[in-house]
């Protein structure tokens, strides 16, 4: 079954302009519906009042952290099926087990380029 | 304190000196500088006889000058009051500068993206665009000189830091630990990461997407 690309995208990242650029990439991938918010708790109420067919979210923010909010989604009978990736700059190998056995669907070390986010959606979407 | 008529007088002088000192203007240097006075004393007082008190009187004064030397180049003062501020000020420059120079290009790249090849003036917007790009970029020398700044102060103040810990004794004693961590510090160790690691500490993309294709992780690590 091909991706619906008109599908409701998350992005949440303390930084306006990674969400820029996310933004702009997944335009360059046909994805033309972004909302975006600046950290998990304001995400967590975005997810509530909309459905959301992805999340890409940074790991490092405040108040909520992108973990935090991956926690809250699955375990949120709502939300728990909601694709997510999670996008940091640190890559250790804990974070990445510990975002895995919180349920993450894939996770993308910053900086990437627009090859690796395709990837990364074609893995978790399935190809489009 | 009435101190002792037989004291020698660049003793009684230095703690005369030394007790008139307000406790809280009191700095390491007005601590050696007395301690090197007495252990001189004691030397010259067990100076006729090979006594364990005059080598350690020896060693101390020894010790003491060493340690003075040392610590004559290191401006507390100076790193606090001039070169931290300035780091710091450089710093939010590069963050600005960085900034300012990503908003210029990314809105010179939507620009383009939203251009039609079918219009007359595709080429000319293109270029200009490119041009401006280029000009842009120049913020990594500015950036670079302004961090190569930022990386002196680093290196001046782990050696000054490094200075005061030998003559404390503290910089090989690992029973030295980090100061107590307030609930700020440990809610924000717990939850958030540390940023960026440098090469030699951080997984590539590969190895992160084998162990999230590694379908019996979790079990490992259980």
């Amino acid at each position: 079954m091909s991706v619906d690309t008109s599908m409701q995208v998350l992005v949440v990242d303390d930084y306006k302009t990674m969400i820029r650029i996310i933004r702009n990439l997944l335009k360059q991938l046909g994805f033309n519906n972004v909302d975006d918010a600046a950290d998990g708790s304001a995400a967590l109420e975005m997810m509530r009042a909309r459905k959301y067919g992805l999340v890409i979210s940074d790991w490092n923010m405040e108040p909520m952290t992108g973990f935090e909010l991956l926690k809250e989604v699955r375990s949120d009978e709502k939300l728990k099926a909601t694709p997510f990736i999670m996008v940091t700059a640190e890559s250790k190998t804990e974070n990445v087990i510990a975002a895995k056995k919180a349920g993450v669907n894939n996770y993308i070390v910053k900086p990437f380029n627009a090859a690796t986010l395709k990837g990364k959606l074609v893995t978790v979407l399935g190809d489009f | 304190m009435a101190l002792p008529a037989e004291m020698p007088a660049d003793l009684h002088k230095a703690i005369t000196l030394f007790c008139e000192k307000d406790p809280e203007d009191l700095q390491l240097n007005d601590v050696l500088g007395v301690t090197e006075i007495m252990a001189l004393c004691l030397r010259d007082l067990f100076a006729t006889e090979d006594t364990p008190i005059f080598s350690s009187a020896v060693m101390m004064a020894a010790y003491v000058r060493g340690a003075r030397e040392r610590l004559k180049n290191v401006r507390p003062a100076s790193l606090r009051d001039e070169d931290l501020p300035l780091a710091r000020e450089e710093l939010e420059a590069i963050v600005a500068h960085t900034e300012e120079a990503t908003n210029t290009i990314m809105e010179l790249a939507e620009t383009m993206m939203g251009l039609d090849p079918e219009e007359s003036n595709y080429s000319e917007t293109v270029n200009d665009s490119l041009m401006q790009i280029f000009e842009a970029c120049a913020f990594q020398d500015i950036t670079g000189q302004r961090a190569g700044k930022v990386a002196d102060t680093i290196t001046t103040t782990s050696e000054q830091i490094s200075v005061v810990a030998s003559v404390l004794g503290s910089a090989h004693d690992k029973t030295v630990g980090p100061a107590e961590e307030t609930e700020e510090e440990a809610r924000r160790r717990e939850n958030l990461l540390h940023g960026p690691q440098s090469g030699s500490q951080a997984i590539t993309q590969d190895e992160v997407d084998e162990m999230i294709n590694q379908d019996d992780i979790d079990s490992l690590f259980d």
